[in-house]
C-alpha cells in the first residue's frame, strides 16, 4: 500500500532539513517496517495480556509518542526510532481492527468501509502535508498531533 | 434382493419379486415390489408416485404395489419414531421453588437444563450493541489516521510524480481523442 501512495511527501523536506542523502533518508521507510514486524510478533501476547482494550490504548499511544516526538523535530536517528513507534502502532491496530471488523456480521462490507477510509486518509494526508508545508515547515505535524489525540480519545472512550 | 430407497421418513423398500398382485405390465422379466410401511393411503400414494419416478429414472420397467399389511417389515427397521413428550412445567417450577426457599437468588433455572448439543455463535453487528457503533466509527477514524500516516512520506512530487502524472494525462488525452474521433 505504501507504494501506491507515492503522491507527495515530507521526504524531500526531510532531506533538505537534515541535509541527508537519498539512501539515508530512506531509513524512514525501513524503520516502520521494523515496528510492524515487532507488532506482528507481539500481537498475540498483547491480546492475551491486555486484550483489545489494551490494543485500543497502546496503538494510539504509540502514534501519539511518535508524532509528538516528530513534531519536536529531533535529530535524525531519533526520528528514525520514532518512526518505529508509528509503525508499531499501525501494526497492532491494523491487525486488531481488521480482525474485529471482519468478525462482525456483513464483515465484507464493514471491512470495505474501513479500508475505504484508509484510502481516504492516504489521499488527504499528502494534500494536507503539501499545503501546510508549503506555508510553514513542520506545521503539518502539529495538525497531526491534534488528529491523533482525537483518535486516542475516541478509541479510549469505547 | 432388497434395495432400500432413500425417501426420508417414509421408509420404502423395493423388493424384486413377482409373487404379489401386479398392476402394471412387465416389459422384461423384472418386477419391482413396492412396500410402504405407513398405514394411511395418502402416504402410500405419495410413495408410489415417488417410486414411479425412481423407476423411470433407473430404467426399470415394472411397478408392483402391494398393501401395507401384506408385508410387515421387522420392527427394528429403519424407521425411528421420535416423539416429543410433554414435560410438565412443574418440574422447572419445583426447582425454582427450591431455590427460592434457599434464598439463593441469582441462579437461573436454565442452569439445571442440559446443554444443547449444537450451539451457534451469532456474529455481532456493527451497530447492534450500541457501543459497537462507536467502536466502528473509531475504527474507521483510526484507519483514516493510519492511511494518512502511511502516505505521509513518499517519493518527491517534483521529481517523479509530476512527470508521471503529466505523461499519464497525455496518454489519457490521446485515448480520449481517439475514442471521440472513432
Amino acid at each position: 500500500m505504501d507504494t501506491i501512495d507515492v503522491t507527495q511527501a515530507i521526504i524531500p523536506y526531510l532531506e533538505e532539513y537534515y541535509d541527508l542523502t537519498y539512501v539515508v533518508v530512506s531509513l524512514v521507510f525501513l524503520s516502520p517496517m521494523g515496528g510492524y514486524i515487532s507488532a506482528a510478533l507481539l500481537n498475540n501476547w498483547l491480546h492475551i495480556h491486555f486484550g483489545q482494550r489494551g490494543i485500543a490504548f497502546l496503538g494510539p499511544v504509540c502514534h501519539l509518542v511518535a508524532y509528538v516526538g516528530i513534531a519536536l523535530h529531533p535529530s535524525y536517528p531519533v526520528l528514525v526510532i520514532l518512526f518505529i513507534f508509528s509503525g508499531f502502532g499501525n501494526g497492532i491496530e491494523d491487525a486488531a481492527w481488521n480482525a474485529w471488523a471482519g468478525s462482525l456480521a456483513n464483515g465484507n462490507e464493514v471491512l470495505g468501509f474501513v479500508h475505504g477510509l484508509y484510502g481516504l486518509g492516504a489521499l488527504l494526508s499528502p494534500l494536507a502535508a503539501t499545503s501546510m508545508i508549503a506555508k510553514r515547515r513542520w506545521q503539518w505535524y502539529q495538525f497531526y498531533y491534534i488528529m491523533v489525540s482525537r483518535q486516542e480519545y475516541s478509541i479510549h472512550c469505547c | 434382493m432388497v434395495v432400500p430407497s432413500v425417501t426420508g421418513c417414509y421408509n420404502m423398500w423395493l423388493i424384486s419379486s413377482a409373487t404379489h398382485r401386479q398392476r402394471t405390465e412387465s416389459i422384461r422379466n423384472f418386477s419391482y415390489l413396492f412396500i410402504v410401511r405407513q398405514k394411511s393411503n395418502f402416504i402410500v400414494l405419495r410413495g408410489s408416485c415417488f417410486c414411479s419416478v425412481f423407476v423411470a429414472m433407473s430404467s426399470t420397467h415394472t411397478i408392483t404395489q402391494t398393501d401395507a399389511s401384506a408385508h410387515q417389515l421387522p420392527s427394528n427397521a429403519l424407521q425411528a419414531n421420535i416423539e416429543l413428550q410433554h414435560v410438565a412445567p412443574a418440574t422447572l417450577r419445583d426447582q425454582r421453588r427450591k431455590l427460592d426457599d434457599r434464598r439463593s437468588s441469582g441462579i437461573e433455572p436454565s442452569a439445571f437444563l442440559p446443554q444443547p448439543s449444537t450451539t451457534v455463535s451469532v456474529a455481532e453487528r456493527w451497530n447492534h450493541p450500541k457501543a459497537n457503533t462507536f467502536r466502528t466509527l473509531a475504527v474507521l477514524f483510526a484507519f483514516t489516521i493510519m492511511g494518512a500516516n502511511d502516505a505521509a512520506y513518499g517519493v518527491s512530487n517534483t521529481t517523479l510524480s509530476h512527470t508521471w502524472t503529466l505523461l499519464m494525462l497525455r496518454r489519457l488525452s490521446f485515448l480520449t481523442l481517439r475514442n471521440t474521433t472513432i
